[in-house]
Order: structure tokens, then sequence, then C-alpha cells
């Protein structure tokens, strides 16, 4: 039966060739397990693997006896003498078993845990449905957990169709890709979404970085085809760093609130203070009021300051879009000086493309770009390589105002000053675009 | 949850939103209000109005008593989809799939998938008949209607889509209205909504059998799931879909009570037979008034449409979570082909078939009913196992009341299926 399921994968054994192979848990569950007096025990119902190691081996199995009244028996992996034949070889007594499913530390059971189980797939950062497990065989009865399968051909396996399906395909199309990819994740690339606290934590220092090699927009996607539960648990292992990166990339508002809600405050803060202020701001604005100034309350104070000042805008204002982290120069600067406070200041700020130029009273007199001083004389002063009077809009300017503005002058990055032209937050383009966007479709549509 | 019901209040600057609220308990009422409502108004779809018109036109208010169990059966039922969907966060299908694995699992998706392409033919044979109706050809409403279910879809997200479902289900009050139009006598309908009655007669059995039958569909228990999970209704915030629950329930049975009114009062006293929601419309006009048999008519079509563009979309998400494959609206064909195929395929078939000359409509419709019948007990069992399971449900398994009540309610709904089944196979043979 796993004949047809042994491919060239680069994980094939120089072992033991006799058995060195691959397997499917469906081949196996359900096979009488028979004791050393060939006595049957029960039915085949689960294994466990150790999930400590790389390739976590079958350490233990479930034997379900009993066809009316159903109870399960616990026996070690190494106790077994044969898998290949019709029925499940033990070396022992079926008095070696213990009476229940009981578990050590550390084992986990793939059926129970796994089998018919969301993952979150982490090669293709996507959550699927476990169809079928693939375990690598080193020896007679070494199994090595190595891969999940999520393809349709692990659906037909579980539905007992296989050969029947095979040939038919064979038949009529033989160069299918059904026959040839089998969509085997890795189990390295696993990350399982239902295991227990204790255990997951095992596998925590192998996903920590793995999650964290992601981009933030994949983490977000995943975060949102997640149930409810398994959200809150997989955002709840991220580092504040890369989980206020993924919270800015979901798209939900709804997901976003629930899950800094469901956060425990002081955690939730510091999330809060990782995220740009703006994206903070509008994350704090959709709150309830009690949780939000219990959430301003646990930061730090300074973010806490900007964010509460981004606050007091309204959201569709050119203020409730603006950030306030933004750099700021003097015009009698020059380029060297520049490039030195940049160094210091810069990589606390968003967006360092766009440079404002202020005067004492902190009112915009200009804008330049990286690549102004990059072009510019060293010695150069900023007043003289700056663009006088750029475009600039007031803080209660709408949306529409400034994503025209944004598409008119191709700006990068958009000053926003108050009643006296002093300069108070920044819009990026990345905050117009999405507007940007709509817009463009709505006229697409013809409304 | 408290973040949609500050939605309402979103048009307002920050500053003033704390001080304008509505009081909290309103708010997060509304929050959570959308599932339970549709659902159980989608039951009351182009077969459940055609039902309620042949009942009574026939039988006149004898079987207006079923109503109220029938409201406390269909809330029982929704109630604990609700609650599995709020604590587990899963779907149905899911949940199905994740306890009792890839066969069972295939073998109701597959029948539920038939069960439900034959109720979207259904549905948009409504359509058609309603329309026509007002001398629309078939061949103009049915691809319009069904180019608007796929654009519905397609361009809106499930939130928007979910609001224009709540509207469609304010057209219901246009039974209300038609059956006050009626002019029944209030006190007689009062008197024979409490008071039961029973009879032998065969066919008075069918047909109560076929109103029990048309409650409860298999397929609106994993609607009802799916659409509280959708909705990110958390288990702190359940109370409040339950009022959801119940609400939709009393307010779809008050629309079935007006629809068997409306034709007890003009079709029954006059002793005219009707076959289908289309007969019942036509021969109300000359008895009630044209502005009532409109309104019949409107409310058939609205029905209809409604439950044509929510069967194909929640058959095709459903199938696909028990089966693994890759859902949802925003992705691209080739990101989930499986999905959109299925969906596809319910509108495509859906309506060609009914624009087919000779098409076995009503042969459809029997094997329809036969299906939902035989899946329902499977479903409900399912169901209840499910939800009395601790490690799923933790302190919110079903209590030993409930659990009578549900049981009990289970219990009677599949003898009544089986009743409706064995008929079907005796008068369909």
């Amino acid at each position: 039966m796993s004949d047809a399921a042994v491919t060239n994968d680069p994980l094939r054994s120089p072992l033991d060739f006799e058995f060195a192979g691959f397997l499917f848990l469906s081949t196996l569950l359900g096979k009488p397990v028979l004791d050393a007096n060939g006595i049957e025990v029960g039915l085949l119902s689960d294994l466990s693997v150790s999930v400590a190691d790389m390739f976590p081996p079958v350490v233990a199995f479930v034997v379900q006896r009993g066809r009316w009244e159903r109870f399960a028996l616990t026996g070690r992996w190494a106790d077994v003498e044969d898998i290949d034949g019709p029925a499940i070889r033990l070396a022992v007594g079926i008095a070696a078993l213990t009476p229940t499913k009981s578990l050590a530390g550390g084992e986990v059971l793939v059926k129970e845990t796994l089998l018919d189980k969301q993952i979150v797939d982490m090669s293709g950062a996507k959550v699927v449905r476990v169809n079928d497990l693939h375990f690598v065989r080193l020896a007679k009865t070494d199994l090595r957990l190595a891969h999940v399968d999520v393809g349709t051909r692990g659906l037909v396996r579980r539905m007992g169709w296989e050969a029947a399906i095979d040939r038919m395909v064979r038949r009529v199309a033989p160069q299918s890709r059904y026959l040839s990819a089998d969509q085997l994740i890795r189990w390295q690339y696993v990350q399982p979404v239902s295991l227990d606290e204790r255990t997951q934590s095992l596998r925590l220092s192998v996903l920590q970085r793995q999650l964290s090699e992601l981009h933030p927009a994949d983490i977000a996607e995943i975060l949102t085809e997640l149930d409810t539960h398994e959200r809150a648990s997989m955002f709840g292992t991220l580092d504040p760093e890369t989980a206020a990166d993924a919270l800015a990339e979901v798209d939900d508002t709804r997901i976003q609130t629930q899950l800094i809600e469901t956060m425990p405050p002081a955690r939730a803060a510091d999330i809060l203070e990782e995220m740009p202020p703006d994206e903070a701001a509008d994350l704090l604005g959709e709150l309830p009021q009690e949780k939000s100034t219990e959430l301003l309350r646990e930061m730090e104070t300074e973010e806490a300051q900007d964010v509460r000042e981004l606050l007091s805008y309204p959201p569709d204002t050119a203020g409730g879009m603006m950030t306030t982290e933004f750099v700021a120069l003097p015009a009698d600067l020059t380029v060297d000086e520049t490039f030195a406070r940049l160094r210091g200041a810069a990589p606390e700020v968003e967006a360092i493309y766009y440079l404002f130029v202020v005067d004492a009273d902190e009112r915009l007199v200009g804008v330049l770009t990286l690549r102004h001083l990059i072009l510019g004389q060293p010695t150069a002063r900023l007043r003289d390589i700056m663009i006088d009077d750029p475009a600039r809009v007031h803080h209660t300017d709408s949306r529409d105002t400034v994503a025209e503005i944004v598409e008119k002058y191709d700006l990068l990055a958009l000053p926003v000053v108050d009643d006296h032209n002093v300069l108070v937050g920044m819009i990026t383009v990345d905050d117009v675009v999405s507007h940007i966007a709509k817009q463009a479709w709505r006229r697409k549509l013809g409304h | 949850m408290e973040t949609e019901a500050r939605a309402l209040t979103r048009w307002l600057p920050r500053r003033w939103r704390p001080w304008v609220r509505l009081p909290p308990r309103v708010a997060l009422v509304l929050a959570v209000v959308g599932p339970g409502i549709i659902t159980a108004n989608v039951d009351n779809d182009a077969g459940g109005i055609t039902t309620y018109s042949l009942a009574g036109a026939q039988f006149g208010y004898g079987l207006l008593w079923t109503m109220i169990p029938i409201t406390v059966a269909l809330i029982v039922v929704q109630e604990m989809c609700a609650r599995m969907g709020a604590m587990t966060g899963k779907g149905l299908s899911d949940l199905i799939r994740e306890q009792y694995g890839v066969k069972v699992t295939f073998y109701i998706m597959a029948a539920l998938l038939f069960a439900n392409l034959a109720n979207t033919v259904a549905e948009f044979a409504g359509v058609a008949a309603a329309l026509e109706i007002w001398g629309v050809s078939k061949y103009l409403s049915i691809p319009l209607s069904a180019l608007f279910v796929w654009w519905l879809i397609v361009y809106g997200t499930y939130r928007r889509v979910e609001k224009v479902f709540l509207v469609a289900c304010v057209f219901y009050l246009a039974y209300v209205v038609s059956g006050f139009l009626a002019g029944p006598s209030w006190g007689q309908v009062l008197a024979r909504m409490v008071v039961p009655e029973w009879s032998w007669r065969g066919n008075y059995l069918t047909m109560l059998v076929g109103i029990v039958g048309t409650t409860i569909a298999p397929w609106m228990q994993f609607y009802l799931q799916s659409a509280v999970v959708e909705k990110g209704v958390r288990p702190a915030d359940y109370r409040y879909s339950r009022y959801d629950v119940i609400l939709g329930c009393i307010f779809t049975d008050i629309v079935a009570v007006f629809i068997i009114v409306a034709c007890a009062a003009t079709l029954h006293q006059q002793h005219i037979a009707i076959e289908s929601a289309q007969d019942a419309a036509l021969a109300l006009a000359p008895l009630a008034g044209a502005y009532c048999a409109g309104l019949f008519a409107f409310g058939l079509f609205n029905a209809s449409l409604f439950s044509a563009s929510i069967l194909p979309l929640s058959t095709a998400y459903y199938v696909c979570e028990g089966m693994g494959w890759e859902t949802g609206i925003d992705k691209k064909f080739h990101e989930a082909p499986q999905f959109f195929g299925l969906y596809t395929a319910l509108i495509v078939l859906g309506s060609v078939f009914i624009l087919l000359p000779n098409f076995p409509l009503i042969g459809v419709m029997y094997v329809s009913q036969v299906l939902n019948g035989v899946l329902l007990p499977f479903v409900l069992i399912f169901m209840l196992q499910l939800v009395n399971r601790r490690d799923l449900m933790g302190e919110h398994v079903n209590s030993r009341s409930f659990n009578i009540v549900a049981w009990g309610t289970t219990v009677i709904m599949i003898a009544l299926t089986v009743m409706m089944l064995g008929s079907l196979l005796i008068t369909g043979a």
C-alpha cells in the first residue's frame, strides 16, 4: 500500500536499505494489534511522537480495545516487532501495556492533535488542513515524522480510494500532477495550532525563528485565516516587535482590536509602543474608551503622549491620517551635520526619505529628500538646497484633499500643519494608497 | 464586539464619540445581530412559503397551533449552533471533520452539496415564478438574478453583504401587511394559535410533517455556525448572540403565521385550491385586492432571491472548510479553485436547469427533500454530541435540563422527518 508513497525525497535515509522508505499514518491506523502470543489486543488508534527531536520518532502507540465499551491501552513503540503484515505484532504480552491513554512529557498524539486539524504551513505562509501524516522509515520499526500531507491525494487515500483513483488517473491522464506532486509539507515548517502550552514551548525555539523570518504581511494573512482561539494563541507566541509589524498589516479592524483586547494589558501596551503612532492611534480609536485609556496608561509616557495627540484628530482628516514621527531640521544645518543627526535619530523614525525644514518656531519652511542631501555639497546649508514653500495640508483637510495632493505632486510624504503653519505631522504615501486605490476602483465601476 | 458597537458612532469625530454612546447593552446586541435573524429568515424561502400557503389554503387556521412548538424547536436547535460557533470559533463542518474524520465529512458534504443544488434550483424557480406574475419572462429574470447574486458576493465583503441580507429580512414584512389586507378574524386566529387540534386524515398529517420538515433544514445549522464565527462572536458576547437567534426564530415564524393567515382568510374561505405560491399570489388578487396579491408576490421574489444569494456561497464555504480546501471570496481563482468552482457551478447549474425546457423541477425538489430528511438526523445527533463535549465547549456544554429538551426535540424532529420520508417515498414512487 505504501509503495505508491515512495518518492525521491532527499530525506531518504541510507541507513537501512531494506526498510528505508516512507509510510503514511493512514495505512497503519485501524490495523489489528497482536501481542507476543498472537492474541488480538485491539485496533491501532493513534501514535505518539516525541516533538523535541528534529525528526520526531514514534515512541508509543495507542490501541482501542473493546467493541461496545471502548477503552484505550498505551504501549511503547520499542515493543513493536513488525508493522508490515496485515496486523501489527508486538514482542510483549498484553500485560506490558498501560491500560489508559498515557503520554510522557514532550510527546504528542499525532492523530488526536494533527490529523484532520488545521496547521500553519510556514513555507507557504498559509493555514491548511492535514489529510495524512508521512513517516520516514529508518529501520524495520524506526519511524520518524517527516511530512504532513495536505493534498487531494491524501484525501483520496483516507477515503480508501487511492488504488482505484490512481488507476483511473493513470489511464486518463498519465502526466497528471495528481500522480507526481504530493502536497507534502516538511515537519520543520509545520506549526500545529492546537498543541497545549507545554508541548508548544518545546517547539517554540525553532518556530520563533521561522516566524520572525516571515514577512509581517504573511503573518497577518495567517492570523486572519485562523480560528479565533488559535489566532490569539499564535499571536501570543510572537515577540512584541514582530507582533506589532504583523498587527499593522492585518486589514480587518475587527481582528486587530480583538487581538489587542485579548492580550494581557502590559503586553498589548508593549506591542502598541512598537507600532508607528498613527497605526497605534487608529487601533486605539477603535477600542472601547475604558480599554484604550487603560492601555495608554500602561504605555511608556512618551509614546502614549504621541498617540494621545493623534487620537484627538477626527479619523477622516489629515490629522487622523498622519504620524507624529518625522524628521524636522533647522534651516542653517549643513549637509554633513544633517547626516550625523539622521544617524542618531532616524532608527526611531518610520520614513526618512522626506525631511522637513522648520524655523525656530517649528513653522514649516521647506522640505528636502535624501536625494537632495546625497547630491548636495557637504558644507551646503539646508536652506540653499531645500524646496521652498512645499505642498502641505492643514490637519483639518479631508482624506480626498490629501489623496489629491499626494497624487498630483507624486509625493512619498506630505507635511501636515496647523493654523500657524507649525509642522504637526506627516502623512506617508502608504497611508494614502489604499484610499487612492479605492477611488480608482470606484471610477472604474462608474460610480 | 464592543468594537462593532463602536462602529455605530464612527461618523463622529473621535473626541466626541465617548459622549454619544448607545447604552452598552443595546450597542452590544446591535453588534452581534445578524447571523440568527438571517438564518431564520432564509428558512422562509421559496419552499417554505409554498408550504405555508398550501397549509393555509387547504386547512385554514387548522395548522396555526404548530407554529409555537415549531418556534421552540427552532430556537433550541439554532441556539446550540450559535453557541458552538461562539465557544469553539469553528464552523460545524470544521468540527465534524476534526472530530469524526474524513469519511463521515465527505459523505455529509456530498449529500449536502446535492441537496443544496436542488434547493438553489428551487430558489431560482421561486424568482422566476414571482416575476412571471408581473409578466417578466424567466429567460430575462433568471440570468439577471444569477448575475446579481454573483456580483453581490464577488464585489461585496461579507459584512456589507450581511447588511443587504438584513434589509431583505425587513422586506418579509410584506407578508405581514398582506396578512392584514386579507382581513382575517383576529380573535379566531389567536384562539387557533394556542389551541392544538388533531386530525388523523392522511393529507393533514402530510402537511403537518411538511411544515415541520421545512423548518429545520440541515444546511441552516452549518450556515448559522459559520456566520457566528465569521462575525467574530466571542464567548463573552455570546449571551447577546442568543437574543439574535431567539429574535430571528420568532420573527420568522410570525411571518409564517401571516402567510398562513393570508391564505386561510381568503383562499380557504372560498375553497380555492392552489398548487404553488405563485397560484396563491394570483388567486389573492380578486379576493383581497391587488395590493395584497402584489405584496405576496413581492415577498416570494424577495425570499427566493435572498436564499439564492446565500445558498451557493454558504455551501461552497462549508464544503471547502470540511474538506480542507482554500476558501474566501477575496482569493484568486487559482488559489481557491474548488471554492470558486463549487460556487460558480451552483449558481450556473441552479439557473440553467430552470431554463431547460421539460426540466423535472418537481423531481429535483423531491430528491432534495429526501436528502435533507436523510441528513437531518445525522447532523442533529452530531451537533448534540459535539455541544456536550467538555473539551470543546468547556462549561458551556448543555445543562441537563437543556439536554432533555434538545434530545426530545431531536427525537421528535427525526420521527417526523422519517414520517415525511415515508410519505414522500410512498407518494413519490
